[in-house]
């Protein structure tokens, strides 16, 4: 009797442990890759030079770099769309490798080891552009989630002009310097330095030379506080340390600001005058 | 023996439990307060100032433009509606709509019924009695007021007695479940009327006993209320007369918008926003409310409202009340709101009335009424001036016609009193079109209010016809 109550109670367990799991759906993982751009991951037999070299990069520095994806409408006017091709190959060659990458990671090991962003868009046009209409440029990287970077006007950047070159890896630290506000903060006391100042909406008015008497590196500094950390970050990387120095020392405000903001970079094991020289070496001296 | 004890034990715990109730029964059950004395009717009559409920209209004007992707999206289903004039949003959010407005006012209503039912035959001095009743008239008479115009066509005295306003509740109820049915604007701005002007008259006799606390009706108040219910009523004389009186109580002091500004240069915003309706620092503000936080929609970087384009060519560059401006997102965004008050999540505070009104109201008054008097309407237009502009230089005054004048009356009106509520009740005395977009890159426009739009008369919300079936046939025509 005892025997057969056994049998009995094995018979029922393994009966429910079998039966239970068929029902079981499987787990569907389609969404998984969902994202803001529809990033499109290609198998690595239909890779093409890009993607070779951007498994390179992602595997020497960490960094994955976005080239194909849909077109992605923002709103009705505002879209993303990738560069082309070739464009696209050369400007990860040239701007990703040799001017950001490569020194971020030899020059400042340790900020790059904690600051680089994951990931990095390339855009055909500008951010605030439209397919028809490239030309307008009134927004030139992406700055939205601290993991992530991103420049537009890849299709029209022209890599033997070496001031456009300069100018566009400079805005990339401006851009950068965007994700270090949103992951950090840059704080109360920096806020405080240009309160009720702003130009707001009417920063395309000013002159520079009257942003700077008004305490900014640059009129677009002007709109508002995260400009004006971005544009500093930005001059900083745009002009030899001595000429910083000495606008600094004609207004209070641009003094403090630079003095907050390098050391804001320093802490984090960044310095922006070193910064400057080495892209400014690389591309004007090579 | 046993048999006895018991008897005498069933017999004392009988007349210890029956005995016991009498004294408990004496007391309310659940400890209310019962209104006896003059103090216990003022106690009542503070707590009835309504919230400023109504200023959700700011975003069926044409002061603000809707900027989506800088709104918080649990108020898009009741915002956007709104900002559509839709007579269907999500009405059971518990931010500032029609439908809080609604029930809000008619709590206030019925606090004021209250005092006004009992105060007299409490005990107290008479001379104080009165105070209370008045304050509570006073109060009544408000809420009446914001609640017609926000759901009544505008005071037209050629309609007025035909359209649809609100139900006139002068009574606390005593009925199970009464229904009420909507009485015409002109019976409530006869209401209206009839407790302000009563107000006054107590207030006048008895000034010893009249509140002076900013956040409560005094006389001054009282007056500059009379001021914009006249203008409303396109009663200019009245409107002069008492504007006049309000400024016989409290001076012609107005905001010095350049202290403020020093204020934001010295401590940042944060201060700002909190002492800029505080009234003891400012004393043009006439009455004020120290309430919940109530203006979620503008005013802040996260409301999804930020000013149109055309406010914003209206501000110039020299003027203070552009300083007072921040921006939201990112200069692609292009969103700038206007910064009156507390930011955070904590309680905020609102005006009723201050001077600024009560001086623009006086200077419409002066250049629409039967015999105009552009010079005085000059002097106070330009005594806003002095004090909002950099580097202040005179209109040209002398080559203006009337028209021309009130042109510029109107302007001050529309920055002046941007984000605190008055410009919807403009736009519908004056008959004014607006245009809203859902797409501020485009040209299309989805959303047109015409002149004198019915939908001008906001509906009945639905949290009101509940429970009261008598106002499902009483609805604002569309």
């Amino acid at each position: 009797m005892k025997k057969l109550f056994i049998y009995t109670l094995l018979i029922l367990a393994g009966m429910s442990a079998f039966v239970s799991c068929s029902k079981e759906e499987k787990v569907s993982l389609e969404k998984e890759n969902l994202d803001y751009f529809a990033i499109t991951n290609k198998p690595k037999e239909k890779w093409n030079a890009l993607d070779s070299l951007c498994d390179t990069l992602y595997r020497d520095y960490g960094v994955k770099i976005v080239y194909e994806y849909t077109p992605q409408m923002i709103r009705p006017n505002d879209f993303y769309y990738p560069p082309a091709y070739d464009k696209a190959l050369a400007y990860t060659r040239k701007v990703m490798k040799t001017l950001w990458l490569e020194p971020l990671k030899k020059n400042f090991p340790d900020y790059f080891k904690k600051e680089t962003p994951i990931e990095f868009i390339l855009m055909g046009g500008f951010y605030h552009g439209h397919p028809t209409n490239t030309a307008i440029a009134a927004g030139a990287g992406f700055n939205g989630q601290f993991y992530r970077l991103g420049m537009g006007g890849i299709n029209n950047l022209d890599l033997s002009n070496k001031a456009a070159v300069h100018d566009h890896v400079v805005i990339l630290w401006h851009e950068h310097a965007h994700n270090q506000d949103v992951k950090y903060g840059r704080g109360e006391i920096f806020d405080r330095i240009s309160v009720g100042t702003y130009y707001k909406e009417a920063w395309n008015t000013k002159t520079e030379a009257q942003a700077v008497a008004d305490g900014f590196f640059r009129k677009y500094g002007g709109f508002a506080p995260e400009e004006d950390f971005a544009t500093t970050v930005e001059h900083l990387t745009r002009f030899p340390k001595n000429d910083v120095l000495t606008l600094i020392n004609s207004n209070e405000k641009l003094k403090r600001k630079y003095n907050l903001i390098t050391k804001f970079y320093l802490d984090k094991g960044m310095d922006l005058h070193k910064l400057q020289s080495v892209i400014y070496d690389l591309i004007y001296k090579n | 023996m046993k048999k006895y004890l018991f008897s005498v034990f069933i017999f004392l715990i009988c007349t210890a439990t029956l005995s016991s109730c009498k004294k408990f029964l004496n007391e309310p059950f659940d400890n209310r307060l019962e209104l006896k004395n003059i103090e216990d009717y003022a106690g009542v009559v503070k707590k009835s100032y309504p919230t400023r409920f109504d200023l959700f209209n700011e975003v069926l004007t044409d002061n603000f433009k809707l900027v989506p992707n800088l709104m918080q999206d649990a108020w898009k289903p009741l915002y956007i509606p709104i900002y559509m004039f839709k007579d269907d949003y999500q009405h059971t959010l518990g931010y500032t709509s029609p439908a809080t407005a609604y029930s809000h006012f008619y709590n206030k209503i019925y606090m004021a019924n209250l005092v006004i039912d009992g105060v007299l035959s409490s005990q107290g001095g008479t001379a104080e009695k009165d105070a209370v009743l008045a304050e509570a008239l006073l109060v009544r008479s408000y809420c009446y007021f914001i609640l017609t115009n926000l759901f009544g066509m505008h005071y037209n005295p050629a309609t007025s007695g035909t359209d649809l306003a609100v139900p006139l509740i002068l009574e606390v109820n005593k009925e199970n479940r009464p229904s009420y049915s909507r009485s015409t604007v002109k019976e409530v701005y006869d209401q209206v009327e009839a407790d302000l002007y009563k107000a006054i008259e107590i207030y006048e006799k008895n000034p010893a006993v009249v509140p002076t606390n900013p956040y409560r009706f005094s006389l001054g108040a009282a007056y500059a209320f009379a001021t914009r219910l006249n203008l409303y009523k396109s009663d200019f004389a009245k409107t002069v007369l008492y504007a006049d009186k309000a400024i016989g109580q409290k001076g012609r002091v107005l905001r010095t918008l350049k202290t403020d500004y020093d204020v934001l240069l010295k401590s940042g915003w944060e201060f700002f926003a909190q002492q800029f309706n505080d009234p003891s620092a400012h004393p043009n503000i006439i009455m004020a409310v120290q309430s919940e936080y109530v203006h979620h929609p503008f005013g802040n970087n996260w409301g999804g409202f930020y000013l149109a384009p055309e406010v914003l060519t209206q501000i110039a560059n020299n003027d203070y009340r552009r300083s007072i401006a921040s921006n939201a997102g990112t200069v692609i965004d292009n969103a700038t709101f206007i910064i009156k008050n507390n930011t955070g999540w904590q309680t905020s505070r609102y005006v009723y009335f201050n001077m600024e009104e009560v001086l623009l109201n006086r200077a419409e008054g002066n250049l629409r009424g039967t015999a105009p008097n552009p010079a005085n309407a000059v002097l106070d237009l330009e005594e806003l001036r002095k004090v909002r502009l950099i580097n202040y230089t005179a209109l040209n005054t002398g080559a203006m016609s009337n028209a021309e004048l009130l042109t510029e009356v109107y302007k001050e009106r529309r920055v002046e009193f941007l984000t605190e509520g008055l410009r919807w009740y403009d736009i519908k005395r004056l008959g004014l079109s607006v245009a809203h977009k859902m797409d501020q890159n485009s040209s299309v426009i989805d959303a047109t209010l015409l002149p004198n739009d019915k939908r001008s008369a906001l509906q009945i919300p639905v949290n009101a016809r509940v429970g009261n079936p008598v106002l499902e046939n009483q609805l604002n025509p569309r």
